[in-house]
């Protein structure tokens, strides 16, 4: 097999390149738990995942570094999540060339106990309403409510009184009373 | 044992996303960049490319009437163009720099547009087409007999309402069934995010 110069020599990576993968490799985990606290299913989260980072990759060289880059790429994320629904799933399928394989299972290994409480504390944000869930999971990766109120666009009273809601909600939920108590 | 709000914290966190191959992620966003630019240079030269061959198959140097049907076309066509053009809800609208509340309420604006062009516009957009095709006809079909030219204005005007008509009330079923849902979303959140 005779190889050409271009499959020998690595290709060069652009600034923008560089810059995304810096970005996806410090915020693909908060990214991926927004995705799941938003979207049931993983094949929906997956989409919703790609979709955020598409717009991420688009808007790159726009971003003016007038605020905080973690809080560009959250609000970029939360407004995506917000407006994201199966029918809007299957107009974007059409667009990305991004393969089809792109599987962001967790390999990690819980213990069975961990499990059941993951899987409940999602049933538990997917039950928030939507303006909550963005609080609850921007909460959840201890953001301050400086940069929650400016993501959400509500004021940061106001979001000091819907997290003590979320707090109570969540941790209720999470602590289910037995029966007869 | 009771799970405080700390523990939940760190379960979430705990959650890690997969590292999957990133050159083959950033190749697959550069392909979906080149074709949604491919996508959007082919609409952008719909209306120039139909303009240019109306102009070029149409005797519009013989006759001011033609030109002006011509010209009306042409008006309607950019117009409705750009009506769609700026109503469209683009994934990427402004996600980067609205608060919630700001993007909320832009997007609600576009899909109330969007029914707006649908229910209103396209019959105006149908009344112009109609008349310019009309007055185009009534010089190209002069030579023929007085029945012929009318049954042709007659049929050509029915046609264009008739097709116009259908084609909206099908857009109009299909906002309902995939525009309406989300309108109804965004306004719920949005009372959410006033209050």
């Amino acid at each position: 097999m005779v190889y050409g110069p271009s499959q020998l020599i690595p290709k060069m990576k652009n600034s923008k390149e560089l810059q995304f993968e810096g970005l996806y490799k410090i915020h693909k985990d908060k990214i991926h738990r927004l995705c799941l606290g938003f979207v049931k299913e993983k094949e929906l989260a997956n989409d919703l995942f790609q979709e955020i980072l598409i717009k991420i990759w688009r808007h790159l060289d726009s971003f003016k570094g007038e605020s905080e880059i973690s809080t560009w790429i959250f609000r970029i994320a939360y407004n995506t999540a917000l407006t994201f629904s199966d029918r809007e799933k299957k107009k974007d399928e059409k667009q990305t060339e991004i393969s089809a394989n792109l599987d962001l299972s967790d390999p990690e290994n819980y213990s069975q106990e961990q499990e059941i409480l993951i899987q409940m504390l999602y049933e538990a944000i997917n039950e928030l309403p939507e303006l909550d869930r963005v609080i609850a999971t921007l909460l959840l990766e201890n953001t301050p409510y400086k940069d929650i109120a400016e993501i959400s666009g509500i004021s940061e009273n106001y979001v000091a009184v819907k997290v003590n809601r979320i707090k109570a909600s969540l941790t209720q939920k999470l602590n289910p009373q037995p029966h007869g108590n | 044992m009771e799970t405080n709000f700390n523990d939940i914290q760190q379960l979430w966190q705990s959650q890690k996303a997969t590292s999957f191959d990133l050159n083959a992620l950033v190749e697959g966003l550069k392909k979906t960049e080149k074709k949604q630019k491919r996508e959007l240079v082919g609409i952008a030269a719909i209306t120039p490319v139909t303009l240019s061959f109306l102009f070029w198959a149409m005797p519009w140097k013989e006759s001011q009437a033609i030109l002006l049907s011509l010209i009306v076309i042409a008006v309607a066509m950019i117009w409705v163009g750009w009506l769609i053009f700026s109503s469209l809800v683009k994934p990427s609208d402004n996600s980067e720099s609205f608060s919630n509340r700001e993007y909320l309420k832009t997007q609600l604006e576009k899909l109330k547009f969007r029914y707006k062009i649908a229910g209103k516009y396209m019959y105006f957009y149908a009344f112009l087409l109609a008349a310019a095709i009309n007055v185009a006809y009534f010089v190209l079909l002069a030579p023929l007999s007085d029945t012929i030219r009318i049954t042709a204005h007659v049929g050509i005007t029915v046609i264009i309402f008739v097709v116009m008509h259908f084609s909206i009330k099908k857009r109009i079923q299909k906002y309902d069934k995939t525009l309406k849902p989300i309108m109804e979303q965004l306004e719920k959140l949005l009372i959410e995010v006033k209050n």
